[in-house]
């Protein structure tokens, strides 16, 4: 497939199966949320602008937000998580720094690094948008712990589709 | 200007952050229910608390005002009280601020924010509420220099109730809230509070005007009179607003005894 195209595909494929599939998709009464359009923001490319990696966030949340008749709630989770993406990828740097054909893929940085990125931003997602969505001190602990368990659970679906996607790009 | 630009430059990603995030909160919360009556709730405490906080700023901004019309209001009720007690209206009461006072030297003095343009005059009575309080001594265009009850330089007429023997108060330069009512005849009928009051007689105040009460300690006799200790009624220490009495034919009467060369006790 064209690289250029590409990145572009990696958000909107996602955004897409969230609206049509997984908007209603919340597991184990409310235990497991899946944010799947939030795999889109994952596989936004390393070498984007922090600013742009902001704008496409707000923007993924916002359809999200259309889609759901959530309000807001979305794209201001979204916004929160776009806002550490530059400094979880610098967290997690190589000591080398990351080369300009790097992926923040599996195949590209490695497990280890995937699921440490992917988890704590989506920690970070679901942290803001649990809190709000309770707006009261009386449930924000149940909150807390429905967004780390939402986040573990999403992380090891977030691998086994990217082994799934990875493996189907090798076979061809 | 430069500057300005160079800094949106530097904290882009933070403001973006702040705007899309403002707009993001303000549709959530306007579009959800609960933090929508929380929001309206918060928002409605604080409004309520701003305003009264900026009434209570405005009260105080108002006070002086108040404070001055009320006086002038008092001074003007005091005087009708005067004319109705007394059958005659030849008193004038005015009121005035204390902006300078003293009380722990031997000769206190207080000054006066009214003058000759407000009509203020040597020899007029200054009250502090319906307590006398002092007399003006020097006038200047805008300001009156007084000597209150309190100084040690200075008598006053002062007799035991209404109709009881007449004396010379003055004050001993100890406690700031006694004096001593000294030439009180021995056989003179009183007891301890008892009201001390105005004779009239120096023209400065009217007479009846309260100046204390007798106090509880015995009085001391000098082997001809008795010297009666007194308890003043005016506060020195919290002096502030005061009104002024005019007695119309104070002048008058001042001409008539000045012939004889003599000052009333």
């Amino acid at each position: 497939m064209n690289n250029r195209i590409l990145p572009y595909i990696q958000v909107l494929v996602p955004l897409l199966l969230q609206v049509a599939f997984f908007q209603y998709a919340t597991l184990f009464q409310g235990w497991w949320y899946i944010g799947f359009h939030l795999l889109g923001l994952l596989l936004i490319p390393l070498q984007r602008a922090a600013g742009w990696v902001l704008i496409i966030s707000g923007f993924i949340g916002m359809v999200v937000d259309l889609a759901t008749f959530e309000g807001g709630l979305f794209m201001s989770s979204a916004l929160f998580m776009g806002l550490f993406v530059p400094l979880i990828n610098r967290i997690l740097a190589p000591r080398e720094g990351y080369e300009i054909t790097d992926q923040p893929t599996m195949a590209s940085m490695g497990m280890q690094w995937f699921v440490a990125r992917t988890w704590l931003l989506l920690a970070l997602h679901h942290l803001w948008m649990f809190t709000w969505e309770a707006s009261r001190w009386d449930l924000v602990l149940i909150a807390w712990g429905k967004a780390l368990t939402s986040a573990t659970l999403t992380t090891a679906l977030f691998v086994l589709v990217m082994l799934l996607v990875q493996s189907r790009r090798k076979q061809r | 200007m430069r500057n300005l630009w160079n800094l949106i430059a530097q904290y882009h990603v933070a403001l973006l952050f702040i705007v899309l995030q403002g707009v993001a909160l303000s549709w959530f919360v306007s579009s959800h229910g609960y933090p929508r009556g929380k929001w309206v709730k918060r928002t409605m405490e604080w409004q309520g608390a701003w305003n009264q906080t900026r009434s209570q700023w405005l009260r105080l901004g108002d006070l002086d005002q108040l404070n001055q019309e009320l006086l002038a209001e008092n001074a003007s009720l005091r005087a009708e009280l005067f004319a109705l007690e007394n059958g005659n209206n030849r008193t004038q009461i005015g009121s005035a601020e204390v902006i300078r006072s003293t009380w722990t030297q031997a000769a206190n003095f207080f000054v006066l924010n009214k003058g000759l343009k407000d009509g203020i005059a040597v020899g007029q009575g200054v009250l502090q509420g319906s307590y006398a309080a002092g007399k003006i001594i020097e006038v200047s265009e805008s300001f009156a220099l007084g000597l209150p009850l309190v100084n040690q330089e200075i008598e006053w007429s002062a007799r035991i109730n209404a109709a009881g023997p007449v004396g010379r108060l003055k004050w001993d330069g100890h406690a700031i809230d006694r004096a001593t009512l000294l030439d009180i005849p021995i056989n003179a009928q009183f007891s301890p509070g008892d009201a001390v009051l105005t004779s009239g007689f120096q023209g400065y105040f009217p007479p009846g005007m309260v100046m204390g009460h007798v106090a509880e300690e015995p009085a001391e006799f000098d082997g001809q009179f008795l010297s009666v200790p007194v308890v003043l009624a005016a506060d020195f220490r919290s002096i502030r607003y005061v009104e002024i009495s005019n007695m119309e034919d104070r002048n008058e009467l001042d001409a008539m005894s000045s012939h004889l060369n003599q000052e009333a006790p």
